[in-house]
């Protein structure tokens, strides 16, 4: 049992070294984010355009959503 | 070299913070959940300036599941009257702020619970590194419900602690407050209303105070009921046969996740072995969190097993890491508290549970990092 729990103590200080270096992971991504322009998600799908497949449920949801109370002309 | 230890401990935490806030502002709109229902629903109260029945009872918005509670699209959309206009970022911005709250409060209840400034700041920044709760502090997910209900159910178990301390009814009133409140948010938000029912109050009280934590779902039920709302999942009682196929199921995917490193790293394998070589004697645990933790396990167990519409191969994989991360309060909490154990002896253990005990009894006039 106190082999175990030795073992299990290690492993949670490895654990933490992980995240330790997993936290340098998340400070280049903030660079990276803050200084460079994503891309929208879905580019081509604007509320009341039809140049978009309309059989992907994400994109077709996604449209329904910026359309909600646009007054589109069809 | 503890001063190093926390200052480090502090920055770390603080980098999640930018993070969830970079995520929220650089990758909104992205969770299928987010556009589909929570603000698609939000819209819909802004455009209508009212109840908008008629968009919810639309079937081609089925997919937003219009019975779920309105509660959280309402409070966005009067953001967005007070901002004047459907303007997401408001809302994401909100996340990263219901983040560093939660990391709050369960820093705050570490201490409440006698656990050292240092070993605290080491859990706090761990939960605040999960994969499920960066995604929706802002990572992606913002505009989604969960967090919310984990806010919530922080704050109940940490009046519920208070409550064991100190007995005050303000705390059960406040509990039943706020479990009226989650249940409004997502309809799975009542099963924390179990909690009531491992406090050390009478028999009597107890029912009293968990029949007025349900009453605002069996409001949303029946008012679902009178507007005609379109359910879209409905429960049955398999054979045994499909019972046991699908309870493996359940089980299988369960621990898919839990194995799921990107999201849990290792926790749950930990999670576990400590429920074998630690020991909890604390009577709040004992009583009031663990059964907690089994009820409202079985009951989303329950939910999977006897949903119709769905099974467990498509309905588990789908929802099971929003599910473990509405539990994390409970699950976490019980790993938390049982890893003091494994650093001083059981004399040590019974005479001063945690190892801040002592020290917080040497200092009373003790400061709070945060």
């Amino acid at each position: 049992m106190r082999l175990l729990r030795r073992g299990f103590n290690v492993i949670l200080f490895i654990w933490l070294i992980v995240l330790v270096l997993r936290s340098f992971v998340h400070v280049k991504r903030i660079y990276i984010e803050f200084t460079k322009t994503p891309l929208p998600y879905f580019e081509n799908v604007k509320a009341c355009s039809d140049g978009w497949d309309k059989n992907d449920f994400a994109k077709r949801t996604y449209y329904n959503y910026l359309s909600l109370g646009e007054k589109c002309e069809k | 070299m503890r001063k190093i230890g926390i200052l480090l401990l502090l920055l770390l935490i603080f980098i999640n913070v930018l993070y969830v806030i970079s995520g929220a502002l650089h990758f909104s709109l992205r969770s299928v959940d987010v556009y589909a229902i929570w603000l698609f629903k939000a819209k819909a109260f802004y455009i209508t300036d009212g109840l908008p029945l008629k968009i919810l009872n639309d079937n081609r918005y089925l997919y937003s599941h219009p019975n779920y509670p309105l509660l959280l699209p309402y409070i966005f959309s009067l953001i967005y009257k007070v901002v004047g206009g459907a303007k997401e970022i408001y809302i994401f911005l909100l996340y990263p702020f219901v983040y560093t709250s939660i990391l709050l409060i369960v820093y705050k209840l570490l201490r409440k619970l006698k656990i050292g400034v240092l070993l605290a700041l080491i859990f706090v920044y761990s939960y605040s590194m999960s994969g499920p709760f960066l995604a929706q502090g802002g990572r992606y997910h913002a505009g989604t419900a969960d967090i919310f209900l984990v806010l919530l159910n922080w704050i109940i178990i940490y009046f519920a602690y208070l409550y064991h301390k100190k007995s005050n009814n303000k705390y059960l009133l406040f509990i039943v407050l706020l479990t009226a409140v989650a249940s409004q948010i997502k309809a799975e938000g009542v099963f924390i209303s179990t909690v009531l029912l491992f406090l050390p109050v009478k028999r009597s009280k107890k029912i009293i105070l968990f029949t007025l934590s349900l009453i605002p779902t069996l409001i949303w039920l029946s008012l679902i009921k009178r507007w005609g709302m379109p359910s879209d999942l409905t429960y049955f009682i398999p054979s045994v046969y499909e019972i046991i196929s699908r309870s493996f199921d359940i089980l299988k995917y369960v621990a898919i996740e839990m194995l799921n490193y990107k999201n849990w790293y290792i926790f749950w394998p930990l999670f576990f072995i400590s429920l074998f070589i630690t020991k909890n004697t604390s009577a709040f645990f004992k009583n009031t969190i663990y059964p907690s933790t089994i009820i409202i396990s079985l009951t989303f167990f329950s939910v999977y097993l006897f949903t119709k519409e769905v099974t467990p191969i498509e309905y588990v994989p789908a929802s099971i890491d929003r599910i473990l991360f509405q539990l994390s309060p409970l699950f976490c909490l019980i790993f938390t508290l049982s890893i003091p154990s494994l650093f001083i002896s059981h004399h040590k253990v019974s005479r001063h549970l945690y190892p801040g005990d002592k020290e917080l009894e040497n200092n009373k006039q003790r400061k709070l990092v945060f």
